[in-house]
C-alpha cells in the first residue's frame, strides 16, 4: 500500500533521514519506536508530505506521490489521515462540525449525512454527550478521541499517528491506547509513532527502530522486545523498559 | 452606559471651569502701526497680511487659518492684534463689541481675479468684463451691497434671459467676509457678485469650490478651477504661479486690536447663537452625516483591502509564494503608515486627482480607505500569524488546500483574536476623518469650525464637536464588545 524507497530529507545541514526504505501492507500495524530526534516523526510527516522529502520515491497505493500538488496532493491525503500529538482540533467549531467538516466541505456527503455519520463516531469513541460542546471544554484524552473520529469521518485507507499520547496527562492515556486497539482489530492499516512500548507489543503488526534516521532494526514485536540484535535497540529499550 | 456618565460629568465640569475664567485678558499695548513691533501679530494664513506682518521687526505671527480665529485668538489674548483687510475687519468688528479697528490703515492694497498661466483668452475675457462692469456702475452697486453704509441693499441679480454656455469654476474660501462668506449653506459675498456678474457677461454658468486659502493658486494651476478670487493681492511670489486680471477693487489691511472693557454673554445666549440661530445646528448634522459616510465606505475599503494584503503577506511567509506582490505590498505598508494621514490626504487630492474633477467625499473615502487598509493589513495579519501551525496541518491532512484552509479554519479564529484591535482602528479612523477639512469637505470638525467662525465663540461648538464623537466612539466600542463575545461562545468554560 505504501511503498518508500531511499527517503532522505535534510533540514539545512542537518540529515534527520539518511535513505529510509520500507514497505507496508494493507492492514499492517507498524509501531515505529526510537529515542527522540531519530526521525520517527519527520519520517511520518513526509508520508503525507507535510514534510517535502529532499529525495527518495513515495508510493501511494501504486501512485508515485513524492511531487504530488494541488488536488492530487489533497487527493492523497484524504486517504490517508493523521492524528496529531496536540490534536489540533479546530477550536471555533463544535465537536460535530470538527468531524463532519472534511466529508461536507469534500463533497463527499451533505451536511445531514455528515451528523448522522457523526453520531455512529461519537457513539464509536464513547463521546455521545459531547456534539454540541466546543474544544475547549473536553479533556486531553478526550479531544485527543475526537481528532481520531475527525480522521475516521473521511474514510481513510490508512492512519498516520504522531505520538499520539505523548501530550496527555498519564490517566488519559489509556482510553485513547484502547480505542487505537479497537480500529486496529477492525481491521485499519496504521503507522504509529509511539513511546508506548505496551501498545507496541500488544497491537503491533510489525515494530521498527529508527535511530539517526535510519531503520536500525525491524521485525515482529515479540523479537524486538525479547531478542533485540543491535546494540543501540538493547540501549534504548533498557532505558524505556 | 456608566462610562458614558463619567465621561459626561467630567465634560460639565469642564465646562463650568472654562466659562468661569473667560475674563482675564491683557489690556490693549497697540495704539498705531508702530507699536507692532515686536508684538505677536494674528494673520490668516497665505493672505497680505501674513505677507506684511512677517515684515515686522521682531515680531512674531501667529497664522491663523481663517480670519475669525485669528480674531478669536485675539478676543482671548493669545495675540496683541489681528492684520486684516479692511472689509472683513469691519465685520469682525461690528460683531465683536469688545474689538475695534485702528482708524489708519496699515496698507492700502489691490484686489484682482488669478487665472491659470497661458490662458490669456480667459484673462482678457475678464478684464472686458470687468471694464464693462466698471463702466455701467454694476461693480460699484455690488461693492455698495456689501462694503459701507447700506450693507445688503443693494443685491445683484442676474438679467434675464442670459444663456449659459458651459462652466467656470471659481476657487475661493469662504472664510473672508464680507467678500466670501457663507450664509446658511450658501457660499456669498462681494467676490461672489462680482463673478456672477462676470460669467452672465460670458455666459458661463458660475460654479464655486470652497477650500483652504493656501490650496486655492495650487487648485487654478492644476486646473481644478479656472480662476481663484478671494480678496487676492496681486504679490510677486504669486505672479510666478498665475496670471492676474486688472483690479477688481482696493481694499486696505488694517490693525484689530482689544477695546478694552468687560463684555460678556449670558450661557443661554451664547447657546442660543451657537446652535440655534440661523438654525446653525445644521452644520453640526451635515457634518456629522458626511463623518459618518467617509468613515463607513473607508472602513469597507480598509477592511477588504487589508484582509487582501494579509493574506499575501502571511501567505508569503508560510510558503514563500507571491514575492513580487508581497514587494509591493511591503513598499505600500511602509509608505502609508510612514507619513501622516493629512499629507496622504492632501497628495491624493492635489496630486493624484490633482486635474480630475471628483466629488471630494470619494477622494476622502479612498484616501481614509487606502490608510485604513495599511494598518488593517497588519492587523490581520497578525492574526492569521497567531494561529498555531498546527491548525494548518490538521486542514491539510483532512485533505484541505491551502485556500481553503485558510478560508474555513484559520481566518475564522484569526478574526475571534482580531476583533478588538479591529474595532480600535475603526474607532481611530472614525476620530482621523476630522482631517478632511483641509480639502473643505464639510464633515463634522469643520461643521463646528463653521460655527465657530460666524459666532466667534470657541467653547460650544468644540465641546458639542467633541461630545458627539465621544458618544459614537463609546457606542462602536460598545458594539464591538458585544460581538466579541458573541464570537468568542467557543471559549466558554
Amino acid at each position: 500500500m505504501i511503498s518508500v524507497n531511499d527517503l532522505k530529507k535534510c533540514f539545512g545541514e542537518a540529515v534527520v533521514l539518511d535513505g529510509i526504505s520500507l514497505d507496508i501492507e494493507k492492514g499492517e500495524k507498524v509501531v515505529v519506536i526510537g529515542p527522540s530526534g531519530s526521525g520517527k516523526s519527520t519520517f511520518l510527516r513526509c508520508l503525507n508530505l507535510l514534510e517535502q522529502p529532499t529525495s527518495g520515491v513515495i508510493t501511494f497505493e501504486g501512485k508515485d506521490i513524492t511531487h504530488a500538488k494541488g488536488k492530487e496532493l489533497n487527493a492523497v491525503r484524504m486517504k490517508m489521515g493523521m492524528v496529531f500529538q496536540h490534536f489540533n482540533l479546530f477550536p471555533h467549531l463544535t465537536i460535530r462540525r470538527n468531524i463532519t467538516i472534511g466529508p461536507v466541505k469534500h463533497k463527499l456527503m451533505t451536511q445531514a449525512q455528515a451528523d448522522k455519520r457523526a453520531d455512529e463516531l461519537l457513539a464509536m469513541v464513547g463521546l455521545s454527550d459531547k456534539a454540541e460542546a466546543y474544544p475547549s471544554q473536553l479533556s486531553g484524552g478526550q479531544k485527543q478521541r475526537i481528532a481520531i473520529a475527525r480522521t475516521l469521518a473521511m474514510n481513510p485507507d490508512v492512519i498516520l499517528f504522531d505520538e499520539p499520547t505523548s501530550a496527555l496527562d498519564p490517566e488519559m492515556v489509556g482510553e485513547v491506547l484502547e480505542l487505537m486497539k479497537r480500529l486496529a482489530e477492525d481491521g485499519m492499516t496504521m503507522i504509529v509513532v509511539t513511546h508506548e512500548m505496551g501498545f507496541a507489543r500488544e497491537v503491533a503488526s510489525r515494530v521498527i527502530f529508527m535511530a539517526d534516521g535510519k531503520i536500525q532494526e525491524q521485525g515482529a514485536p515479540e523479537e524486538i522486545f525479547t531478542s533485540p540484535k543491535n546494540p543501540r535497540l538493547r540501549d534504548f529499550l533498557a532505558r524505556v523498559l | 452606559m456608566k462610562k458614558i456618565l463619567a465621561a459626561l460629568s467630567v465634560l460639565l465640569v469642564m465646562l463650568c471651569m472654562m466659562t468661569g475664567c473667560a475674563a482675564q485678558v491683557a489690556e490693549n499695548t497697540v495704539h498705531c502701526a508702530d507699536d507692532l513691533v515686536g508684538k505677536r501679530i494674528g494673520v490668516q494664513i497665505g493672505t497680505t497680511g501674513m505677507t506684511f506682518a512677517e515684515d515686522i521687526d521682531d515680531a512674531i505671527v501667529d497664522k491663523y487659518n481663517k480670519g475669525a480665529d485669528a480674531v478669536q485668538a485675539l478676543k482671548q489674548g493669545k495675540v496683541d492684534a489681528v492684520l486684516i483687510d479692511a472689509a472683513p475687519a469691519e465685520y469682525f468688528v461690528e460683531k465683536n463689541p469688545d474689538l475695534m479697528a485702528l482708524p489708519d490703515p496699515f496698507i492700502v492694497e489691490e484686489y484682482a481675479v488669478a487665472i491659470k498661466k497661458g490662458n490669456d483668452q480667459l484673462t482678457e475675457q475678464i478684464n472686458a468684463a470687468l471694464a464693462e462692469l466698471k463702466g455701467n456702475g454694476t461693480l460699484d452697486q455690488i461693492q455698495s451691497n456689501w462694503i459701507g453704509d447700506e450693507y445688503g441693499q443693494h443685491p445683484y441679480v442676474s438679467p434675464e434671459g442670459v444663456q449659459y454656455d458651459g462652466k467656470l469654476v471659481m476657487a475661493t474660501n469662504a472664510e473672508f467676509p464680507p467678500y466670501e462668506l457663507k450664509e446658511s449653506s450658501d457660499i456669498t459675498g462681494f467676490d461672489v457678485d462680482m463673478m456672477r456678474a462676470v460669467c452672465d457677461i460670458l455666459g458661463k454658468e458660475l460654479v464655486i469650490d470652497d477650500m483652504a486659502f493656501d490650496s486655492i493658486i495650487t487648485a487654478v494651476t492644476s486646473g481644478k478651477a479656472d480662476v481663484g478670487v478671494a480678496g487676492m493681492t496681486v504679490t510677486e511670489d504669486r505672479l510666478k504661479n498665475v496670471n492676474f486680471s486688472e483690479s477688481y477693487t482696493t481694499a486696505k489691511q488694517v490693525i484689530i486690536v482689544r477695546k478694552g472693557g468687560a463684555y460678556s454673554e449670558s450661557f443661554a445666549e451664547r447657546f442660543t447663537s451657537t446652535f440655534l440661530d440661523k438654525e446653525r445646528w445644521l452644520y453640526l448634522a451635515e457634518g456629522l452625516g458626511n463623518t459618518l459616510l467617509i468613515t463607513a465606505l473607508a472602513l469597507v475599503i480598509g477592511v477588504v483591502l487589508g484582509f487582501v494584503i494579509a493574506i499575501i503577506r502571511s501567505t508569503n511567509q508560510r510558503t514563500h509564494r507571491f514575492k513580487v506582490l508581497n514587494f509591493f505590498c511591503r513598499i505600500y505598508l511602509t509608505v502609508i503608515r510612514g507619513t501622516p494621514m493629512v499629507v496622504q490626504l492632501l497628495i491624493i487630492y492635489f496630486v493624484i486627482f490633482g486635474s480630475v474633477n471628483i466629488n471630494k467625499i470619494l477622494v476622502a473615502v479612498i484616501a481614509f480607505g487606502l490608510n485604513s487598509a495599511a494598518y488593517v493589513a497588519e492587523i490581520v495579519r497578525s492574526g492569521i500569524m497567531s494561529v498555531d501551525n498546527g491548525q494548518f496541518e490538521a486542514g491539510a491532512s483532512l485533505g484541505f488546500g491551502y485556500a481553503q484552509t485558510m478560508v474555513s479554519i484559520i481566518l475564522p479564529q484569526a478574526l475571534r483574536n482580531i476583533l478588538p484591535a479591529l474595532g480600535n482602528e475603526a474607532i481611530v479612523l472614525l476620530k482621523e476623518t476630522s482631517v478632511s477639512g483641509y480639502i473643505a469637505i464639510n464633515d463634522l470638525t469643520k461643521g463646528g469650525d463653521t460655527i465657530r467662525s460666524q459666532t466667534y465663540e470657541a467653547f460650544l461648538p468644540l465641546i458639542a464637536v467633541a461630545l458627539i464623537y465621544l458618544l459614537m466612539v463609546v457606542g462602536l466600542s460598545a458594539l464591538v464588545n458585544r460581538l466579541e463575545r458573541r464570537l468568542s461562545n467557543d471559549k466558554r468554560k
